[in-house]
């Protein structure tokens, strides 16, 4: 007995021996978020405070790039950009998504296929879904001067990404329509682990599809929906790649959002430390409307 | 070194501005580190004119020597349309007559506000007067700054 007890280490010894192998683990990812994700972010901070071109030295100036900041008209019809696009992405692929995924999730034949069709547009690069609709929806040679030749003349010439009223949503809606299949994926899968027994239950109480949906099917999967709002809401405020792929922002600013604006201060007029400051200032709004938004959930 | 166009303010009469302006400068900045290598790097992409037609007929547009060209200089690989358009370019441009692009030959901020503030103008956000008292501002900002790159003067100046 006594034997035995020598020769097993202490329950105390195996616990930390075991912190430490997941620690182990766990080392090389953390030295790669220091690199990529921590060093990038404190230069950041540091640079906000500083007139900097992006070479060479920085010139300390304290809060006046954030003092800029709050002036600067072309950041705030930015960030109203982006509140539009979130309200956008809020509500129409998230429609369509739940929608979709209910009525896909009514069948059982071809699921799978519809499924990877809707799926199809998200894993396509961004500037091949770009150059798409670019070419589809152009004044010359897209789809509304081959509705005028056939005698539709009803969008012959308009300029989707041309008119400053257009801009934005024709944009917005290019990013849904490779979006919103990923929604529909997540919802679908989340709807296949809602209990079956429920919807019974609810059939036998006499309620219709609209209630299912409301009072089984929406509870069910509340972790899911909440999930896909907070990611909406923080791609939104991130957007950049389909903005400035299409339009850059233009024209005239009607499609800027504060991703692109951020891009152009740092690497085409030179100011990388207002760039900062700006990416600082959009971190901390989206981490208000994060807040927010959790706090509001956490409410009930 | 690249190609662009460039509208042409030019009145009948004066000399031909070549609509197309000369996307980059080649220099050595002034407080690089090593100075002679830069300059004998430059050497080196234009000593050799036989191989610096060459290299334009390998990588049309995007590589161009400043010297002087006659169609007979390229090889026979060239495209012949693009050997004359060379050759006249060189012509042009060696008796000063081309154009300024702005992403040469503003600064940086203002060559940016040309680009975004001019499309405002088209919209009817800004009407010109305002447009060319915004462009005015930022260049004597940059000027005061020292941002602005040498100019070249034209033919004739």
């Amino acid at each position: 007995m006594e034997q035995s007890t020598a020769k097993r280490p202490p329950a105390g010894g195996l616990k930390r021996r075991r912190h430490l192998t997941a620690w182990l683990f766990m080392v090389p990812l953390l030295l790669v978020n220091v690199l990529v994700i921590l060093g990038p972010s404190v230069a950041t901070v540091y640079f906000s405070f500083t007139e900097w071109s992006g070479i060479g030295p920085a010139e300390f100036v304290g809060l006046e790039n954030y003092r800029d900041l709050l002036a600067d008209e072309s950041f705030w019809q930015a960030m109203w950009h982006n509140v539009l696009w979130t309200i956008l992405f809020l509500t129409v692929p998230i429609a369509m998504g739940l929608l979709g995924a209910f009525l896909l999730s009514q069948i059982r034949r071809f699921q799978l296929f519809f499924s990877f069709a809707y799926f199809i547009p998200y894993v396509v690069a961004s500037v091949v879904n770009c150059a798409l609709w670019q070419n589809i929806l152009d004044p010359e040679r897209g789809i509304g001067s081959s509705l005028a030749s056939i005698g539709i003349p009803v969008l012959d010439g308009v300029s989707f990404f041309g008119n400053t009223r257009l801009a934005l949503p024709s944009v917005a809606f290019v990013n849904n329509w490779a979006w919103w299949g990923f929604i529909l994926l997540l919802f679908l899968t989340a709807l296949q682990s809602v209990d079956q027994e429920l919807y019974d239950a609810a059939k036998i109480d006499g309620a219709g599809r609209w209630q299912q949906f409301l009072n089984v099917t929406l509870p069910g999967i509340r972790p899911t929906f909440i999930f896909v709002v907070l990611l909406t809401i923080i791609n939104s405020l991130l957007v950049f790649d389909y903005v400035f792929i299409i339009t850059r922002g233009g024209p005239a600013g009607a499609s800027e959002v504060v991703g692109t604006l951020m891009w152009k201060e740092a690497f085409e007029r030179f100011e990388a430390g207002y760039a900062s400051a700006m990416g600082l200032g959009l971190s901390f709004i989206s981490g208000v409307i994060v807040l927010v938004f959790i706090f509001l959930r956490r409410r009930g | 070194m690249g190609l662009g166009a460039a509208a042409t303010l030019e009145k009948r009469g004066a000399p031909v501005l070549y609509e197309l302006g000369l996307g980059s400068t080649l220099s050595v900045n002034a407080s690089a580190e090593d100075a002679e290598g830069a300059a004998a790097f430059i050497d080196y992409l234009v000593a050799d004119k036989k191989l610096a037609a060459e290299w334009m007929a390998a990588v049309p547009s995007a590589f161009n020597a400043p010297l002087p060209f006659t169609e007979s200089d390229f090889p026979a690989s060239m495209d012949p349309r693009v050997a004359r358009l060379l050759a006249d370019l060189s012509e042009a441009t060696g008796k000063g007559n081309f154009g300024y692009t702005a992403w040469t030959f503003w600064p940086s901020k203002s060559d940016v506000y040309i680009q975004e503030e001019s499309q405002k103008v088209l919209t009817g956000d800004i009407t010109a007067a305002e447009f060319c008292k915004g462009l005015d501002e930022q260049f004597t900002e940059e000027r005061k700054e020292g941002a602005v790159p040498k100019i070249i003067k034209p033919g004739g100046a």
